[in-house]
């Protein structure tokens, strides 16, 4: 077997966001935007004449569970921000609550705009996107009561313009406890090499790509710490564990979206509303899905078997992309630095 | 249970409830009660039981720590119901073997209840002729109940060849064996003679003699004429020559289940008689101390018996491992070890420490001393490097290599010569400690083809210093304290480590001699790190593995690119 954990590990510290470098502009944009949401409330609900909501945010995403990778493409940084309302559903219509956070903020950069299942600021140079913040909105009437998430925009059908049960204190909790202490630290570096991995091979735009917590998910459904004889940590065999039991876990179902049944892969969300994060994936993207999982596990088999590293990285690097690191052709034995007399404990 | 409670319930049982199984019941009155006290009972019952249509007394005694120990039945005399298995000289009914049984001392009337049916149902068994073949089980009860009876101890191996045997006597003690040299060691001056041995068929189906009486003439005829035509003519010829010397036969017959039985036949002054053997025999009752016998009831595998190992090291983990393998029937072993015991060894050596003599020799005294089979005990006192040089081929020529010398220099010597020319060399096993009671491992190579070897623990093609990877602590600490400078430096461990070391090496050697083992793992056993810790030293991330992902990954060390066992 290659000795390619060394070369996981570069790759990862290359595609590792930071919760605390690369992501400090990122925070002080999340800052800046819920100071000028709050300050937008008051003077939209003060012209109106009315009491201007309470809100309260959070971070969510994987800015939250610490799983962000750096964008492989220009202008996709993203942060991901619960604003939730302290108000009643029954008596507040979603959209239209969108709609306050949409005034708000829409004068803030060049671009707002309301999407399905949030607003999104985007910030641009040149009229090319640098970065966004999506503001996914929630109300619950008092802490402790249920959250609910708001869904629609204007031109949706009333059907889709509704209050959604959501439990994202829930979901935070569930991802973050999931795997302890250095077993949680592989978690995350594999849960970064397969969204990587969605990054290289799927287009971006679409619905085409697994989404981010869909791949969350299955390695915390999934996952299995790997470690190697020596008790070192083996991402390539966690990654090809997750990777095959994600494979063996295609089943024949039905989709609303197709209206008709093919393999799919369902990821269930572990809190309300309990459904299947990749429910908006066609039939025949699902099958690309699988396809290219099937792929990424014959690529791993290999590379794990191949026993020069500078062979296996270059497999991976065609999975992976250009940041996964192929080092040169293995060397004979150089001679060392180190000395040549050492302690040994063995005894017999 | 006190006296008055015993007979309260053996009345509450027998007088008061009403029952037809013990009839005409009596309290037995045990303070003039021969069996009572023999068995030292302090109460009992005695009634009158019918037996598959045969009638008779049987009497049930209460131990005086029962409910704690079982009731004891008897009959009147052995053979009151016929002579049927089970029932020893005085009439006691052997229903169960105390070992195997619980007895719930809750319910003492159900245990006295229990007692009587299993006995009436061991009696109904023997009267409908249902457990004959119990007689053979129990033979050597009955044999041992002649008069006269002598005692010997057997060395001899009790298989299907007719042949000569020897013995000599001491002190009335009869030692048989096969061989005419080491009989008893002990006993030079008595002379040797020769006795036969004759395997009675195996559709011959042997009676034990009554109690207290010798076969007869008639059924010593029956015996005779069992023999086959080789046998009888040997049987004759031995006698013939022995006339009016002495003369000492050992039968041995089948048992259903249980193996082969043996018994003695010895004659003071052996009389002319033809075509039969002689009545006027002298029993003789053989303790079978022979190998083949003592292994098989120690748990000994039988093929192991014609295995030869070499152990190169016989310190703390070695000298354990000598004496593992020979329980286990592996009686040809090389021993390699230059260094001396010494005084420092006392509480670690598994021979302690009596005198400054070299390990491989006391090891082998011991051996000696303790199980009667050093002849096939090489020993050989040199750095296995020097033998190797002398003589490679006494160490080659064995079935399995153990070496347990901790010294990893050597060992990767060692591993390297054995791969050059590895299919010259058996299957080799290294076993080694970790310091402070943190784990052992053992590592076998060279089984089968199969790849992985002592050198791929130690260089991965990485630019770092080489170091033993499947060691529980981190590389470059020194464990080694020196009491009085360097002539006396040793690691610390305990006795235990080495113990348990040995006995994983051990198993993986009998599992490797008896070809369940296919390819080359790494076995490890990890004990409490605590004291690791409090001498401020790191312990490995193999440490951190459970014992499950450490047997689980014992085929995974090996390395694709070693040197030495990919070439």
């Amino acid at each position: 077997m290659a000795e390619i954990q060394k070369y996981f590990e570069q790759f990862h510290g290359i595609i590792k966001l930071n919760r605390f470098d690369e992501n400090a502009e990122l925070r002080e944009k999340r800052d800046i935007v819920t100071d000028k949401l709050r300050a937008g409330l008051k003077k939209q609900f003060e012209d109106k004449d009315e009491s201007c909501p309470k809100f309260d945010w959070f971070n969510q995403g994987s800015y939250e569970y610490d799983t962000g990778i750096q964008p492989s493409l220009k202008g996709d940084f993203d942060i991901d921000v619960g604003i939730r309302f302290h108000l009643d559903k029954n008596k507040n219509k979603p959209v239209e609550v969108k709609e306050w956070v949409y005034e708000a903020l829409r004068n803030h950069t060049n671009k707002v705009e309301v999407c399905r299942p949030c607003v999104t600021v985007f910030y641009q140079k040149n009229n090319e996107s640098l970065y966004h913040v999506d503001l996914a909105i929630y109300c619950q009437i008092e802490s402790s009561c249920p959250n609910y998430l708001a869904l629609g925009k204007s031109g949706s059908k009333p059907e889709n313009k509704v209050w959604e049960d959501a439990d994202p204190d829930g979901l935070k909790n569930y991802i973050k406890d999931r795997f302890s202490e250095d077993d949680k630290l592989q978690f995350k570096r594999v849960v970064r090499y397969i969204k990587r991995w969605r990054d290289v091979n799927f287009p971006s735009d679409g619905q085409a790509a697994p989404i981010s917590i869909g791949l969350t998910l299955a390695a915390c459904n999934w996952g299995i710490p790997k470690k190697n004889w020596e008790g070192k940590y083996n991402d390539c065999e966690a990654l090809l564990n997750l990777t095959e039991s994600m494979i063996s876990s295609f089943s024949y179902r039905y989709s609303e979206a197709d209206q008709s049944s093919a393999n799919r892969l369902e990821i269930k969300l572990p809190v309300k509303p309990y459904q299947d994060v990749f429910k908006r994936m066609s039939n025949k993207q699902m099958e690309t899905f699988k396809d290219k999982l099937l792929l990424l596990k014959n690529a791993l088999q290999e590379a794990k078997t191949i026993a020069d590293p500078h062979d296996a990285c270059k497999i991976l690097k065609k999975y992976f992309g250009d940041d996964f690191p192929v080092p040169s052709k293995t060397q004979a034995a150089q001679k060392t630095n180190s000395p040549g007399i050492l302690n040994s404990g063995d005894s017999a | 249970m006190e006296v008055l409670q015993q007979n309260g319930l053996l009345k509450s049982l027998f007088f008061d409830a009403p029952q037809d199984i013990l009839l005409s019941p009596e309290l037995i009155d045990t303070t003039h009660d021969k069996i009572a006290n023999v068995i030292h009972a302090k109460s009992g019952i005695r009634g009158h039981v019918t037996i598959a249509g045969l009638h008779g007394n049987i009497s049930i005694y209460l131990p005086t720590d029962f409910p704690a120990s079982k009731p004891v039945v008897c009959l009147d005399k052995y053979d009151s119901f016929g002579f049927v298995p089970h029932v020893d000289m005085k009439g006691e009914v052997c229903f169960c073997h105390s070992d195997n049984i619980l007895l719930d001392r809750y319910n003492p009337e159900g245990i006295v209840q229990s007692a009587l049916t299993m006995a009436m149902q061991t009696i109904e068994k023997g009267i409908k002729g249902e457990n004959t073949d119990d007689f053979l089980k129990e033979f050597d009860h009955y044999w041992i109940s002649q008069n006269h009876i002598r005692r010997a101890i057997s060395l001899i191996d009790i298989n299907s060849h007719p042949r000569n045997i020897y013995y000599q006597e001491d002190n009335g003690l009869l030692y048989v064996s096969d061989s005419n040299v080491a009989v008893n060691k002990a006993i030079k001056p008595k002379p040797l003679l020769s006795g036969l041995y004759l395997p009675l068929n195996d559709s011959f189906t042997v009676s034990p003699p009554r109690f207290n009486t010798s076969w007869e003439a008639s059924y010593l005829k029956t015996l005779y004429n069992s023999l086959n035509h080789n046998k009888q003519k040997k049987l004759r010829k031995y006698l013939s020559e022995k006339a009016g010397k002495e003369s000492l036969l050992v039968f041995s017959f089948s048992r259903p289940s249980e193996g082969k039985g043996s018994l003695g036949i010895y004659y003071k002054n052996t009389p002319v008689v033809k075509d039969t053997i002689p009545s006027c025999y002298t029993p003789v009752s053989l303790e079978r101390e022979d190998p083949q016998h003592l292994l098989a009831r120690g748990g000994g595998h039988k093929s192991l018996q014609g295995k030869k190992v070499a152990l190169i090291g016989c310190g703390a983990v070695g000298g354990h491992i000598a004496f593992e393998l020979l329980r286990c029937g592996i009686h040809q072993l090389l021993l390699v070890d230059h260094d001396k015991l010494c005084c420092e060894n006392r509480y670690r050596h598994v021979c302690g420490h009596a005198s400054d003599d070299y390990k491989v020799d006391v090891i082998k005294r011991e051996i000696a001393a303790k199980y009667k089979i050093s002849e096939k005990i090489i020993v050989e006192k040199a750095r296995v490097q020097d033998a190797l040089k002398k003589k490679p081929e006494i160490i080659t020529n064995n079935d399995l290599i153990i070496v347990a010398i901790g010294d990893p220099t050597t060992s990767l010597w060692l591993n390297e010569k054995v791969f050059n020319e590895r299919k010259k060399w058996p299957p080799v096993l290294y076993t080694w400690l970790d310091p402070l009671s943190i784990g052992g491992h053992a590592l076998l190579t060279n089984n089968k083809g199969s790849k992985g070897c002592f050198e791929c623990l130690f260089y991965r093609g990485t630019d770092e210093a080489p170091y033993n990877r499947a060691s529980f602590v981190m590389p470059n600490q020194n464990f080694t304290k020196s009491l009085a400078g360097c002539a006396s430096m040793f690691i610390p461990y305990s006795s235990m480590d080495a113990l348990r070391t040995a006995e994983m090496a051990s198993r993986l050697a009998i599992d490797t001699l008896l070809g369940k083992e296919h390819h080359s793992p790494l076995l490890s056993w990890k004990g409490d790190s605590t004291e690791i810790r409090d001498n401020g030293f790191l312990l490995s991330s193999r440490y951190n593995l459970s014992q499950d992902a450490l047997f689980d990954s014992r085929y995974e060390y090996r390395f694709e690119h070693c040197r030495i066992c990919s070439k």
